[in-house]
């Protein structure tokens, strides 16, 4: 559904991005993720046709951006950064702009805005002027522009910027749900954010993506070794000396013994999934297995891994 | 069209909502009223020439406060990222802002009609130069708001903006000053044709002269086309 290739974009001598490439799928929701000034809103303003790339081809559902824009556009719903709201309209005015500006029937627009207005719940504030409105409904009535003419493609700049955790998950919800039916790129530099709603992350940093792929493969390919969490009943010395000798574990370190219970933590050789040869290690010996979990990175060590690697000491 | 058509009702309505607008319409019709009466007193004489003229000036001062908001504003809030990312040209942005602000002059303009309406029923003015004078304050107020248009689109900064078109049409109602007097040289006679103030002149003495209409037409036209390069310019920035 969206399809970029080698995207360059350089202002004066400054690379904003550099060789971008990726794809997304009907259906999909992509984060993007990156710090700040990472190129992620230039990207998404190349996308959305706000800005021309230096070099490299984007498409979205088909129509390039650089020959087709305007069919691209009409396919693309976007919610910039910086939420584009006129102050003098009310969110019912504002939406019925919008629609007509994106190319919604004249006798559908009426409709179309209820109908967004009540997705994404400004209902109540439709008749506020925007410049009394709160932060959150002010999003919201981004969010409900960018929804306005059911584009097949949704483009959503930090879409939870500013909110409150109340908001916040709302608007995750409201997102998540649009998923499916709509394909969607987000970005944000909100870990949890991407481990939360996306199903394929791809990670931006200086312009460039430094990895892709879904959060949960990302984070156990970042893994140097795999790390298992161990609860064992059984003499504490016997057990931790048994295990380590099995193939493929590098280490066992105890965290702490209790009268029968022993908790172990084992490190697992690089790419080895070495938990069923414990867990059988553990019942041949005759002792009780309690617990055995994997203790996974989570994104948010992924990425300060990814983005930090490369400064390397001077970091 | 149809898409500069909802871009230019939007931007109608803003103007209808906005306290620079008021204020400059009312700056506007209280100094046409102040002047009518005044000419009248003092002249004695069923014309609304000397009307024309002085709104001639008039608006020269206050026009660029009518554009200067057009494009710069969209730049400062970022609602430009809504215009250029929905399915409509660039050149029907800049036409449905021009409209814009051209239906609000026209507003503007329509109240004044009083004036020569009172002239109708109390004296017998000659309808002529009052049709043509209209024509010209039309056409001038759309010259310049066409100025103004091409510094909003070049800047976010609406002060900017309106300096920039004050300075350019000043400059070209007063650039034949130079050329007048003196022996008729090729230059004198190019800023002689130059002049937006000339050109005017001839409308308020009765004459329609196609070169003048062509003069104003063509002056709309090339502040469009610069607007919408300038727009446009946003993109490959």
């Amino acid at each position: 559904m969206i399809e970029v290739q080698d995207l360059t974009k350089y202002f004066g001598e400054y690379a904003a991005i550099e060789k971008i490439s990726f794809t997304v799928e009907k259906g999909e929701i992509l984060g993007f993720l990156g710090p700040n000034a990472a190129g992620k809103t230039t990207t998404m303003r190349i996308l959305t046709g706000f800005l021309a790339p230096t070099s490299g081809r984007a498409a979205v559902a088909g129509y390039d951006l650089a020959t087709h824009s305007l069919e691209a556009r009409k396919r693309t719903g976007y919610l910039p950064e910086n939420v584009p709201l006129y102050d003098d309209m009310t969110p019912r005015a504002y939406l019925a702009y919008a629609a007509r500006l994106k190319g919604v029937e004249t006798r559908q627009v009426r409709k179309r805005v209820e109908e967004v207005m009540e997705a994404t719940r400004v209902t109540d504030h439709a008749d506020v002027l925007i410049s009394k409105i709160s932060k959150g409904y002010r999003q919201r009535v981004g969010i409900a522009q960018a929804l306005i003419h059911n584009p097949d493609v949704l483009v959503l700049d930090e879409p939870t910027v500013g909110l409150d955790p109340n908001q916040i998950k709302e608007i995750r919800q409201l997102i998540k749900g649009l998923g499916g039916d709509h394909t969607i790129i987000l970005s944000t530099h909100i870990l949890p954010e991407v481990e939360m709603i996306c199903g394929r992350v791809v990670i931006i940093h200086e312009g460039r993506v430094a990895a892709m792929d879904t959060p949960e493969n990302l984070a156990l390919r970042l893994q140097h070794s795999q790390q298992i969490s161990l609860q064992v009943r059984g003499p504490a010395r016997e057990v931790q000396a048994k295990l380590a000798a099995l193939p493929g574990v590098m280490r066992v370190q105890s965290i702490r013994t209790g009268d029968s219970v022993v908790e172990l933590l084992v490190d697992g050789e690089e790419k080895r999934d070495v938990r069923e040869a414990l867990a059988a290690a553990v019942i041949q010996n005759g002792w009780g297995l309690r617990q055995l979990a994997t203790v996974g990175m989570s994104l948010e060590e992924v990425f300060h891994k990814l983005t930090a690697e490369e400064k390397g000491v001077s970091a | 069209m149809k898409n500069a058509l909802i871009i230019m009702q939007r931007e109608l309505r803003s103007y209808f909502t906005s306290t620079i607008a008021y204020t400059v319409a009312a700056f506007f019709l209280v100094v046409c009223g102040y002047l009518f009466f005044a000419t009248l007193k003092l002249t004695q004489e069923a014309t609304i020439r000397y009307l024309l003229h002085n709104a001639a000036v008039t608006l020269l001062l206050i026009s660029p406060a009518m554009t200067m908001r057009l494009i710069a504003e969209e730049r400062r809030t970022g609602t430009i990222e809504l215009l250029m990312t929905s399915p409509v040209t660039d050149a029907q942005v800049i036409i449905g802002k021009y409209l814009g602000s051209l239906g609000f002059y026209v507003a503007m303009l329509l109240l004044t009609l009083q004036y020569p309406l009172i002239l109708l029923r109390v004296g017998a003015p000659d309808k002529g130069p009052m049709l043509t004078g209209y024509l010209g304050l039309l056409l001038l107020g759309a010259g310049f708001l066409a100025i103004g248009l091409v510094a909003s689109s070049l800047t976010k900064n609406q002060i900017v903006a309106a300096v920039g078109a004050f300075a350019v049409m000043l400059l070209l109602w007063i650039v034949s000053w130079v050329g007048s007097g003196g022996a008729t040289t090729f230059w004198s006679e190019v800023l002689r044709n130059l002049s937006m103030l000339d050109r005017f002149e001839n409308f308020t003495k009765g004459v329609i002269d196609t070169r003048d209409v062509v003069f104003f037409l063509s002056l709309i036209g090339f502040c469009l086309f610069l607007s919408v390069r300038a727009l446009s310019a946003t993109k490959a920035r």
